[in-house]
């Protein structure tokens, strides 16, 4: 053992060491790597947390408005700003700081209306069953169980109350996604007193007795209060500035074809008669959004009791609108007896009742209407919906950014 | 210099390149080791990159700061099979933090999709491929970061598995994404080059997602 035996014992002890650095660092940096991403992974759970935490609260309360502020989570701390925005929109900001870094989740929120729906259906109505060949053009709701038989079709977002049963094939289409669990209940009684309110500050309001209305194709209105009466035609922008024509205690005939905006009611503030809606005649838009997607003609249609569609002999019946029964639904009249034909509603259904539409027959013996309902596109927006036409009471997300 | 002398100096040579060998192939297994575990060191960043890249875009799928712009969010994906997928979305103008990272308001569309690994030969690992990420109609561009496999799959409402491709995105609320990440290279010859799977480091994700939030929102 001499000093060359010395000199090999550090040439070694070096190697090693150099190499065991290497290794070391190596090692670091990957663990450096994983763990990244595993902050930054953390980062957006916390700042996702915080806009649902707000989400949820302003679900439970439409005016809460506090967000939170420094609010500790797992590690990291979350800021949530609740900020109103023009035409009633709610931008919700949460911001979360998690090791030194900080993320933002951005939510706008609006009030939702029962208008988004293509199909309604109340506790009463959840006994219905969608069927292989059924297509529901738009969102839908049911505040019971969803029951389907085959392959119907949901074209937007279903939702329902209670979970879904499904029979025979078991295969129905949600274009739209599923989710169970919602409760949408239709808002109380009184609620309905703001489109009497909005009728008599600055439309037409009426309060018992009849109200017949056909529109007319050039902007104009004919109306009357009873049958044997002569029409007045006036301008809808005279006779209903606001567009918002409403009847309580009483019953409303209308058809036409409508050039404009408006909101019937048809309501039943107290009492147990009126309430009612009586379809005589084709009551369509001027400009057929199927058509025309910009047509600016919207109409909304919210009764106490029934929408009736009457009996004209006619055997393809058409009507366009939003069409909202807090209490009923949409019934036609001499079902049974009519001639075959199509009941076409291109909007949107809302009721607590489903009724029967045609006898169930088929070939020569078939009696009454097949219900063809289509969406109208334009009610997903907000601002192409009816005006006070009755609020789910809830906010929707609009957009998400995270 | 007797002969004892000459026997000592041929056994100290003979002990001496011995022990030279043994520094020798211990710095060979060491550079192997190192180049290797730098390698999966490269591989895992290269998956990091990718996931996050896709888990960002991903979660603005739909998304839109005018959001009058997706009326209807189930419309949102254009296209989706096994290794491709296009949807609108609206993308960022400035960095996270600043206004622009709200975008615009335009509606944009992202494509992903990955090449074939005819494409891909400037490397001597036969799997890997091209990832395509496109902006609109811009021209594709691939970037090569070891991708090796890209696996999207796609579940409906009811969790039941959707054709590749599938035939109507509107009914896609779940998907699966699946990345491998590759070695470009195989690691010298004290891997195991029998078994051809061995011998590139691999890393892999996996992802189980609701597609994205303003998919369901409406």
């Amino acid at each position: 053992m001499g000093r060359t035996s010395i000199y090999m014992v550090i040439g070694f002890s070096t190697i090693f060491l150099m190499s065991g650095k290497n290794m070391s660092s190596v090692g670091t940096e990957s663990l450096t790597n994983a763990i990244s991403y595993y902050e930054h992974s953390q980062l957006n759970a916390i700042a996702v947390t915080g806009a649902n935490l707000a989400c949820t609260a302003l679900f439970s309360n439409n005016a809460w408005r506090e967000g939170f502020d420094d609010m500790s989570f797992n590690g990291g701390h979350i800021d949530v700003d609740v900020t109103d925005l023009t035409g009633n929109l709610v931008k919700i900001v949460s911001t979360a700081t998690y090791m030194g870094r900080e993320k933002e989740v951005v939510v706008i929120m609006r009030p939702s209306t029962f208008a988004k729906f293509a199909f309604y259906g109340g506790t009463n109505a959840s006994a219905a069953m969608w069927e292989t060949g059924d297509t529901v053009g738009g969102p839908s709701h049911t505040q019971g169980k969803l029951k389907t038989f085959g392959s119907p079709v949901f074209m937007g977002k279903a939702t329902s109350l209670s979970g879904l049963t499904m029979t025979g094939t078991k295969n129905p289409q949600f274009l739209g996604g599923f989710e169970s669990g919602v409760s949408i209940p239709m808002p109380p009684l009184t609620s309905y007193n703001a489109i009497y309110g909005a009728g008599a500050s600055g439309g037409y309001a009426q309060t018992g007795g009849n109200l017949y209305l056909k529109f007319n194709a050039d902007g104009t209105v004919s109306w009357k209060t009873a049958a044997a009466a002569a029409y007045t035609t006036q301008s809808l922008s005279t006779f209903a500035p606001n567009g918002v024509i409403a009847l309580d205690k009483g019953s409303l005939f209308v058809e036409g074809t409508l050039n404009g905006r408006v909101t019937l009611a048809s309501l039943r503030s107290a009492g147990t008669t009126g309430g009612t809606v009586r379809i005589t005649n084709n009551l369509v838009y001027a400009s057929n959004p199927l058509t025309n997607p910009a047509s600016d003609d919207i109409l909304g249609v919210v009764s106490y009791g029934d929408f009736t569609i009457a009996d004209n002999g006619a055997t393809e019946f058409n009507a366009q609108g939003s069409f909202y029964s807090y209490k009923g639904g949409l019934q036609v009249e001499n079902f049974n007896s009519r001639p075959a034909g199509n009941l076409r509603l291109l909007g949107g259904m809302m009721v607590e009742y489903l009724y029967a539409t045609s006898n169930g027959a088929t070939g020569t013996s078939r009696r009454g209407y097949n219900l063809k309902t289509q969406f109208d596109e334009r009610m997903a927006e907000a601002a192409n919906q009816p005006d006070y036409f009755p609020s789910t009471s809830a906010f929707e997300i609009l957009s998400w950014l995270e | 210099m007797g002969s004892q002398t000459i026997l000592d100096l041929i056994a100290s040579t003979m002990v001496f390149g011995g022990l030279l060998l043994m520094a020798l192939r211990l710095n060979i297994g060491n550079t192997e080791n190192l180049q290797s575990y730098r390698m999966d060191l490269v591989v895992q960043e290269n998956l990091v990159e990718v996931s996050q890249l896709l888990e960002d875009d991903f979660k603005r799928m739909g998304y839109c700061l005018d959001a009058s712009k997706i009326p209807n969010p189930s419309m949102t994906i254009r296209y989706a099979d096994s290794i491709k997928i296009k949807f609108l979305t609206d993308l960022p103008t400035g960095q996270e933090g600043t206004t622009g990272w709200r975008g615009d308001g335009a509606l944009d569309s992202i494509t992903y999709y990955v090449g074939p690994t005819s494409e891909a030969t400037d490397t001597p690992n036969p799997n890997d491929r091209k990832l395509y990420r496109v902006e609109n109609n811009a021209t594709p561009y691939g970037v090569n970061l070891g991708v090796t496999t890209f696996d999207l799959q796609f579940y409906d409402a009811l969790r039941n598995k959707l054709p590749s491709p599938v035939p109507d995105p509107r009914l896609i609320q779940y998907m699966q994404i699946t990345i491998e990440v590759q070695n470009y290279a195989k690691i010298g010859g004290q891997m195991n080059t029998a078994a051809f799977d061995t011998v590139y480091q691999s890393a892999f994700w996996r992802q189980v997602r609701i597609v994205a939030k303003n998919l369901r929102n409406r």
